[in-house]
C-alpha cells in the first residue's frame, strides 16, 4: 500500500481523504454483544463436541492408562520369559517317549533321589541321565549346587560333578554314583519338561571312596578336637568378679578385707597368703617337669 | 470502561493482552477502534447494517488474527487493512464489481473551498454511499487508503485501465454531487442526524 504522493492530487481526492480519513461514526451500543455472542458461536462451532485428545482431564487419564498398560506389559513379558519354557534361562524342549530315560532310584520323603547305583542302568551306558553327554551336566550344576546343598549326602567325600569336570574316567571305576535331586519321575512320556521347572533339575554326584590311611588320619584329627573341646567344656567358669563400686559398697558397710571375687568366705589374710604361696609353687613344679 | 483502561497503558500491553486472549483487551479494542473502522466499512458498503456486520466480522478477524501482527508498523492500519480486505470480500460476494453507470458528460468543477468548509464527515460519506460499488471501491482505495492502480488491479482482479477508468467516473459522479449540494445546500446537508439513524433513514429523507 504505497501513499500515491502524486503533486497534483485531485481535489475530490483531497477533499474526501481529509474529511473522512479520520472520521468516526457511532456504532451500535449492543456491537459488542453481538461480537462476544458471534465470537462464542464461532468457538462452538470449531469444538465439534467431545473431541477426546483435546480434553486435557482425558489427557491425564490416558497418560495414566498408557502408563499401566505399559507396566502390564512388561511385566506380563518378564513373567512370561521367566517361566514359560525356559528352566533358568535355558530353553527346554519337549522331551520324547522314546529319548527319556527310566531310572529306578530311590526318592526320599523330600523328593530326593537317594544312591541310584549304575547297575540299575539296564543298557549299562553313562550313568548321566537323559543320555546326554557328561558336559551338560557339568555345565547345569553349578547353578543347581545351592538347591542341592540340603540334599543327603552319605560320606563326607561327596563331590559335585561340576568340581571335576575333566574327571570323566574316574565315573568309570567302581564307585557309587547318586544322582541327586528333587525330581519326581514323571508318567506320562509326553509330559513337557517346563512343567514344572524344579523337576528337570538334575545333579550327578560322584563319590569316590577314599584311601583307609587317610581316613584313620582324619578320624584321629577329629578324635583330637573332640577331646579339646571336651576340655574346654570341663573348666570352671570364670567367677563372677564383682565390679569397683560393689566392693567400694562392702568397704562402706563394715567389711575392711572385702574378697575381688564378691564371695563370701572369711578366712584370713595368711590362709589367702598361703593358698597363693601353694599355687604358685605347683605351676612352677608343672613347669619343671 | 474507564477501569479498564489503566491495565493496558500502552498499545503493546493491550496488543499482550489481546493474543493472550482476555476479553476485556477485545472491548477496549472494540470500543477504542469501531468508530473509525465503522467509516471505513460504510464508505466500502454503504449500507450501514451492512458495514456493521462487515466491521463485526472485522474485529472477528483482527483478534483471530493478532498472532500475525508484527508490531513493526501501527495496530491501527493493520486493523484498518483487515477492514478494508473484509469490506472487499463482502463486495466480491455480492458480485457487483462491473456496474457502471453512464456518464454522460463532465460535470462541471465545484466549490471545494466551499465544499470543505460546509460539508462533514456524514456529507461525503453519503455521496460516497450513492456511488455504484467498483466506482466506490477504486475510489476509496485510491483515495483515501492511498493504493496505487496497479495494486488495486491486483487486489480486485480488474486490469489499470479498469481501474483508471472508474476512479475517473467516480470522481465526475462525486463532482456532480458536490455541484448539486452547492447549488441546494438545504436539500442535501440540512438533514438532521442521530448516531441511531441509519445510513438508509437519512437517504429516505434526503429523497
Amino acid at each position: 500500500m504505497n501513499k500515491n504522493n502524486e503533486p497534483d492530487k485531485h481535489p475530490v481526492d483531497s477533499l474526501f481523504a481529509q474529511k473522512l480519513g479520520n472520521a468516526v461514526l457511532a456504532t451500535n451500543a449492543d456491537g459488542f454483544a453481538r461480537l462476544q455472542a458471534r465470537m462464542g458461536q464461532t468457538q462452538a462451532e470449531k469444538k465439534p463436541g467431545f473431541v477426546i485428545w483435546r480434553n486435557p482431564n482425558a489427557q491425564r487419564f490416558m497418560a495414566i492408562a498408557a502408563c499401566l498398560l505399559l507396566v502390564c506389559l512388561f511385566g506380563w513379558l518378564y513373567l512370561s520369559n521367566n517361566t514359560v519354557g525356559r528352566v533358568e534361562g535355558q530353553q527346554v524342549a519337549t522331551i520324547k517317549s522314546g529319548n527319556r530315560p527310566t531310572i529306578d532310584v530311590p526318592v526320599t520323603p523330600q523328593g530326593n533321589i537317594l544312591n541310584a547305583p549304575t547297575a540299575e542302568r539296564a543298557d549299562g551306558s553313562n550313568p548321566t541321565t537323559d543320555n546326554q553327554p557328561t558336559g551338560r551336566v557339568a555345565r547345569l550344576a553349578p547353578k543347581t549346587k545351592k538347591q542341592n546343598s540340603n540334599a543327603i549326602s552319605p560320606t563326607p567325600r561327596t563331590e559335585l560333578a561340576q568340581n571335576k569336570p575333566t574327571e570323566q574316567p574316574k565315573t568309570e571305576q567302581p564307585a557309587s554314583e547318586k544322582i541327586v535331586g528333587q525330581a519326581p519321575v514323571l508318567a506320562s512320556p509326553d509330559q513337557v519338561a517346563a512343567v514344572k521347572p524344579v523337576a528337570t533339575q538334575r545333579v550327578l554326584v560322584v563319590t569316590i571312596d577314599e584311601p583307609e590311611r587317610l581316613i584313620a588320619a582324619r578320624q584321629a584329627v577329629k578324635m583330637e578336637e573332640m577331646e579339646t573341646a571336651l576340655a574346654a567344656a570341663s573348666k570352671p567358669e570364670k567367677t563372677h568378679k564383682p565390679g569397683f563400686w560393689e566392693q567400694v559398697r562392702r568397704v562402706k558397710e563394715g567389711e575392711v578385707f572385702t574378697r575381688a571375687d564378691g564371695s563370701d568366705d572369711e578366712r584370713g589374710l595368711l590362709n589367702r597368703a598361703f593358698n597363693g604361696l601353694k599355687n604358685s609353687i605347683d605351676k612352677d613344679k608343672t613347669a619343671r617337669q | 470502561m474507564r477501569l479498564l483502561i489503566p491495565f493496558f497503558t500502552t498499545e503493546t500491553q493491550l496488543i499482550a493482552a489481546l493474543k493472550r486472549g482476555e476479553a476485556k483487551a477485545h472491548k477496549i479494542v472494540y470500543e477504542r477502534f469501531s468508530g473509525r473502522m465503522m467509516v471505513v466499512c460504510t464508505r466500502y458498503c454503504a449500507n450501514r447494517a451492512d458495514a456493521e456486520e462487515v466491521m463485526l466480522d472485522g474485529f472477528m478477524r483482527v483478534f483471530e488474527k493478532i498472532d500475525q501482527f508484527r508490531e513493526d508498523g501501527s495496530f491501527e492500519g493493520w486493523i484498518r487493512r483487515v477492514m478494508v480486505t473484509e469490506s472487499l470480500m463482502f463486495l466480491r460476494k455480492s458480485k457487483q464489481w462491473r456496474h457502471e453507470l453512464p456518464l454522460d458528460n463532465v460535470p462541471e468543477e465545484p466549490d471545494y473551498q466551499w465544499a470543505d468548509a460546509s460539508l462533514n464527515a456524514d456529507d461525503l460519506l453519503r455521496m460516497v454511499g450513492q456511488l455504484p460499488d467498483g466506482y466506490r471501491t477504486v475510489f476509496n482505495l485510491y483515495a483515501i487508503e492511498g493504493y496505487s492502480h496497479a495494486e488495486i488491479a491486483d487486489t480486485l482482479g480488474i486490469s489499470e485501465g479498469t481501474s483508471k477508468s472508474q476512479l475517473s467516473r467516480a470522481r465526475g459522479l462525486l463532482q456532480a454531487q458536490l455541484k448539486k449540494t452547492e447549488q441546494n445546500p438545504v436539500l442535501h446537508s440540512a438533514t438532521p442526524r442521530t448516531p441511531s439513524t441509519t445510513y438508509d433513514e437519512q437517504k429516505q429523507r434526503t429523497r
